[in-house]
């Protein structure tokens, strides 16, 4: 095989790779075998020394994924083509109401939600403050009427107030954490979908 | 020889061939071949290599009508054989342990 030839199915054998790894290669092995030559060796020769083209195939195969490794490059932006502007001028009256009327929605679903934890506190908050009131006027009650019945029925309410008080409040907090929290992952889970 | 001692050698050995002037790929190869086995084909991607890790820099010169590639050593190249002698004086001292064997 002369030098001509050698070159020829070299660059046929490494089709499909980048141009340029194809030229660099070619380049490298054109400069070397016509430095051969100028020392006297025939073409054949000079391509004797280069080896096999499989081997300088798969190497310059191996090289090429190297610099072609795939970058993390972010995909372009899509310009807005000019049918599609149209489209969103003319539907406009259509869907920009549709969209206020869904977000309005999304809001009074979100103030709903808290709302029946604001009622659950409140309800919460008024049990304890029966329960203060009712514990603490008990005696003034007893002593003032000297009736037994009133500072039970005083002292007896306040306690069960407060008996109901208390696991009120743990039951709001820890449905309000449950709550929160799975906000929290339904917004997560969004952004990395949109990722 | 290891294939990746050999690889890590041929690496230094063209730095080296590079060294004190700008040289093109024939004639590293005529430089290096009295001391390790090198081809073309091996050359290419060693010269690669060192090219893409900043060891070396090229430039095209006119030579008898055609372009013929030289290669230039670059400061992180020279830090590349510095580096490399270091490491062999600690590695000769241990060859000299193997041959030796301890002291009795």
């Amino acid at each position: 095989m002369n030098k001509i030839e050698f070159l020829s199915v070299l660059k046929k054998r490494l089709s499909g790779l980048p141009q340029a790894d194809i030229d660099r290669t070619v380049d490298y092995y054109t400069e070397m075998i016509d430095d051969c030559m100028e020392e006297g060796m025939t073409s054949a020769q000079a391509v004797a020394r280069m080896g096999t083209i499989d081997e300088i195939v798969v190497q310059a195969r191996a090289n090429a994924r190297y610099s072609d490794a795939p970058k993390t490059v972010p995909p372009p932006r899509r310009r807005m083509r000019t049918w599609e502007t149209v489209l969103l001028c003319v539907g406009f009256p259509l869907w920009f109401p549709l969209t206020l009327a869904a977000a309005i929605i999304a809001l009074a679903v979100v103030i709903v939600i808290f709302a029946v934890y604001i009622v659950f506190y409140a309800v919460d908050l008024s049990l304890a403050a029966v329960a203060v009131t009712g514990i603490l006027t008990s005696p003034i009650v007893a002593f003032g009427n000297g009736s037994l019945t009133q500072f039970l029925l005083f002292f007896g309410g306040g306690l069960v107030c407060a008996g109901l008080a208390v696991p009120l409040f743990f039951a709001c907090n820890a449905l309000t954490v449950k709550t929160a929290s799975m906000i929290k992952h339904i917004i997560i889970r969004k952004r990395k979908e949109q990722r | 020889m290891d294939i990746q001692l050999k690889r890590g050698l041929l690496d230094i050995c063209v730095l080296a061939a590079i060294k004190n002037e700008d040289s093109y790929g024939y004639q590293i190869i005529k430089d290096i071949k009295p001391y390790i086995n090198i081809s073309e084909s091996t050359l290419y991607p060693i010269l690669r290599r060192l090219e893409e890790a900043g060891h070396l820099t090229v430039r095209s010169v006119e030579h008898n009508g055609r372009l013929r590639k030289y290669y230039h050593i670059t400061p992180s190249g020279l830090t590349r054989l510095s580096a490399f002698a270091e490491e062999w004086k600690e590695i000769m001292s241990i060859y000299q342990f193997v041959i030796r064997g301890t002291k009795k």
